[in-house]
């Protein structure tokens, strides 16, 4: 039996938005908080695999291993993800549900779902209980402008358009540019860099529905949310996309032969391989009822080993000194040095060619609940037009907790980078970078409360030519 | 179904011409193989001479630091080399790499000294089997994984203070990678002969772990086997 994950907003009605689906989900998270810590299948030890603060776990809990800025995120999340869905079942057939319940999902990039689903938004079921569905803790908390008030989502922030553009899955972890899946590391809760597709969408809406404070802001609070799953399951259904347009996912053993350690609806621990995990429909019996708009779209390059940049990509310009980026955001100033040349010349000239933005060495211990728009040669007091055609890609800090030794044994400090060929003009210029929130929801703190929140600390703005 | 290519992974930089920039801007990592080489031709030379003085023993102990840690300096001259602005990186590197070398002759040094009073304790072969039984179970505690990721590290390299920030990141390494490896360092210098397959375990490790520490541990039991037999008669 081939389960299909549908979208969350084909489901119900405006008048009545709870279907069986939604309803199951529901009732099922509703008994899940029911169960202890201890049961591996309560809503807490399930979040917990993802990742939780200050406690420690029991012998054997595969706990805290959820796998961010490393290669291995897509596959473990699928992993986690199918065995969440079935117990998720299980609760939801024992209570009379339908049997072929599957995990919905929120495609936010389609046009009138982006906003939170409506069956999140409400505060009571029909039956006139709480649902278990509304989390208070989200951006903008209950205000009249906010996530929990059906408030918009810009398209800019919900777009997975420079991942799904991508033909190369992963690159060395200290590469300049990243690929579609992340880098090439060892098995790590936080490696060096996001890849694309979990840099956008997936870490900008973390923080985009969670805001200041939210639990899906926090990787160790995130899966928490009931929304978390309907979010990873659209990730899912953007790697399903991308692989079914043509891309390869990795055939080395290092990423195949990886296995994930998980519990299953029994509670049993059960490992899944990386090599398992590639082919939803086939190895894992699931489906979407839309695998998307890049299906059938001839991959932009030839995947066969084209590298991403021509030429090994070295440092031409970088800040002389750390950047505070507090919530109103940043601004500094990158002087473009002196430009390599190459050996040979040939028809493209003898000069780089392409450029990458590095913000890298990011440190803080809380996340500012913002998701910043970054700029480059921005003017000043921009036009709207400006903003869009300035910007060269979004941060939101997703696991800055862990960039720190206040959370993690073994910091890992965030980095980010972004393609800006065509926006250095060359030797001794400057390039002015700028980081700006993105539509803010709620009450935006100015002034001192602005002062008093947690700054970040970006050690390192650089630009690499290639 | 045959997967001949694997078609996910792509190095950058690996068509077109090359960068009219110094040899360690391009290989980065060229440094610390010369010093693998050196080291261990230093260590072969010395081995030949039938020298016993605490300069010797010094002498021997620096050469097998700079030929067994060598390797594990590639990650910091890359950091350092892609932190680094390219017309400085030559800098950064060769001050990164001459910090976790130096931080791991004094460790070496260090370490000569504590054994050469262990051996006046106990004979030389007990206090090997120790060590080789102690790397063997330290490979397989959860803690040594964290402590292998801990070992890459990365620092802004600001230009107006690269050179001083580069030796900063190197020593940071060092100290890491010295509280990961003290144990099979001591093993190597205490007892000699095993300088080459320690290497060899060690370099395994960082490239295999932690998926295969089963495989690292079995190493070291072999080697603690090893001094057993040969020290049985």
């Amino acid at each position: 039996m081939t389960f299909i994950r549908r979208n969350i907003w084909s489901l119900g009605t405006a008048n009545n938005p709870w279907d069986p689906i939604s309803l199951g989900y529901a009732h099922a998270v509703r008994a899940m908080q029911a169960l202890p810590l201890t049961d591996s299948r309560s809503w807490t030890y399930q979040g917990a695999i993802h990742g939780i603060a200050g406690t420690q776990p029991p012998a054997g809990a595969p706990w805290n291993e959820c796998q961010h800025s490393t290669w291995y995120f897509l596959p473990w999340h699928r992993s986690y993800l199918y065995q969440f869905e079935r117990i998720v079942r299980s609760f939801v057939v024992a209570a009379g549900g339908p049997a072929d319940w599957a995990l919905p999902y929120w495609n936010y990039e389609a046009q009138g779902a982006n906003s939170l689903p409506r069956v999140f938004r409400a505060k009571t079921l029909p039956d006139g209980s709480a649902n278990p569905l509304f989390v208070a803790k989200r951006n903008g908390g209950t205000a009249a402008v906010s996530i929990n008030n059906g408030a918009t989502i810009p398209s800019s922030v919900t777009s997975s358009a420079v991942a799904a553009a991508s033909t190369t899955f992963t690159t060395p972890a200290a590469s300049v540019p990243v690929g579609f899946g992340g880098p090439k590391t060892a098995f790590a809760h936080f490696g060096p860099a996001p890849g694309l597709l979990e840099n956008q969408p997936h870490n900008i809406m973390h923080v985009f529905v969670g805001g200041n404070g939210g639990l899906m802001t926090d990787p160790d609070t995130a899966a928490l949310d009931p929304i978390f799953w309907l979010h990873h399951a659209n990730i899912d259904r953007l790697w399903e996309t991308w692989r079914l347009a043509g891309r390869a996912n990795p055939t080395t053993q290092d990423w195949r032969a990886r296995s994930f350690r998980l519990r299953d609806d029994a509670g049993k621990t059960v490992r899944m391989r990386a090599r398992d995990l590639v082919d939803a429909e086939n190895q894992l019996d699931y489906t979407y009822d839309s695998l998307g708009h890049h299906v059938g779209a001839a991959p932009a390059a030839a995947a066969d080993g084209e590298p991403l940049m021509a030429r090994k990509p070295v440092m031409v310009g970088r800040t002389d000194a750390p950047t505070e980026l507090t919530v109103d955001g940043a601004e500094a100033v990158v002087a473009v040095g002196p430009l390599p040349r190459r050996r040979a010349r040939g028809a493209a000239g003898d000069a780089p060619t392409q450029f990458h933005l590095e913000l890298a060495d990011i440190e803080g211990t809380v996340n500012p609940g913002v998701v910043y728009g970054v700029y480059v040669n921005l003017p000043n007091k921009p036009t709207e037009a400006d903003l869009e055609a300035h910007r060269v890609g979004l941060v939101s800090l997703f696991g800055i907790e862990h960039s720190t030794s206040v959370r993690a044994s073994s910091p890992q400090r965030l980095r980010y980078v972004f393609d800006i060929t065509g926006r250095v003009e060359g030797d001794g210029s400057n390039v002015k970078v700028v980081l700006l929130p993105i539509g803010g929801l709620g009450p935006r703190r100015r002034g001192a409360a602005a002062a008093a929140s947690p700054t970040v600390r970006v050690g390192t703005i650089a630009v690499h030519a290639s | 179904m045959t997967e001949a290519i694997d078609r996910s992974t792509t190095r950058p930089g690996t068509t077109g011409p090359a960068w009219r920039a110094p040899v360690l801007v391009r290989w980065p990592s060229v440094l610390a193989v010369a010093g693998t080489c050196l080291g261990w031709a230093a260590v072969f030379a010395l081995s030949r001479d039938a020298g016993t003085g605490h300069v010797h023993h010094l002498l021997m102990t620096s050469s097998m630091s700079v030929a067994m840690m060598s390797p594990l300096a590639i990650p910091v001259c890359v950091s350092a080399g892609r932190s680094s602005l390219w017309c400085t990186s030559s800098r950064c590197i060769a001050a990164a790499y001459g910090a976790f070398i130096g931080a791991w002759i004094a460790a070496g040094a260090v370490l000569h000294v504590v054994t050469e009073v262990a051996v006046r304790i106990a004979p030389a072969e007990a206090v090997a089997v120790v060590l080789a039984t102690w790397c063997a179970l330290d490979v397989m505690s959860r803690r040594r994984s964290v402590r292998l990721s801990a070992c890459a590290v990365s620092r802004p390299l600001f230009p107006g203070s690269a050179g001083v920030r580069a030796v900063d990141l190197g020593a940071v390494a060092a100290s890491r990678c010295v509280s990961t490896c003290w144990a099979p360092m001591a093993l190597a210098v205490a007892q000699p002969t095993l300088g080459v397959p320690v290497a060899v375990v060690i370099v395994s490790e960082r490239v295999l772990a932690p998926r295969n520490r089963w495989s690292i541990a079995v190493a070291f039991c072999a080697m603690t086997a090893w001094i057993v037999v040969a020290n049985w008669r």
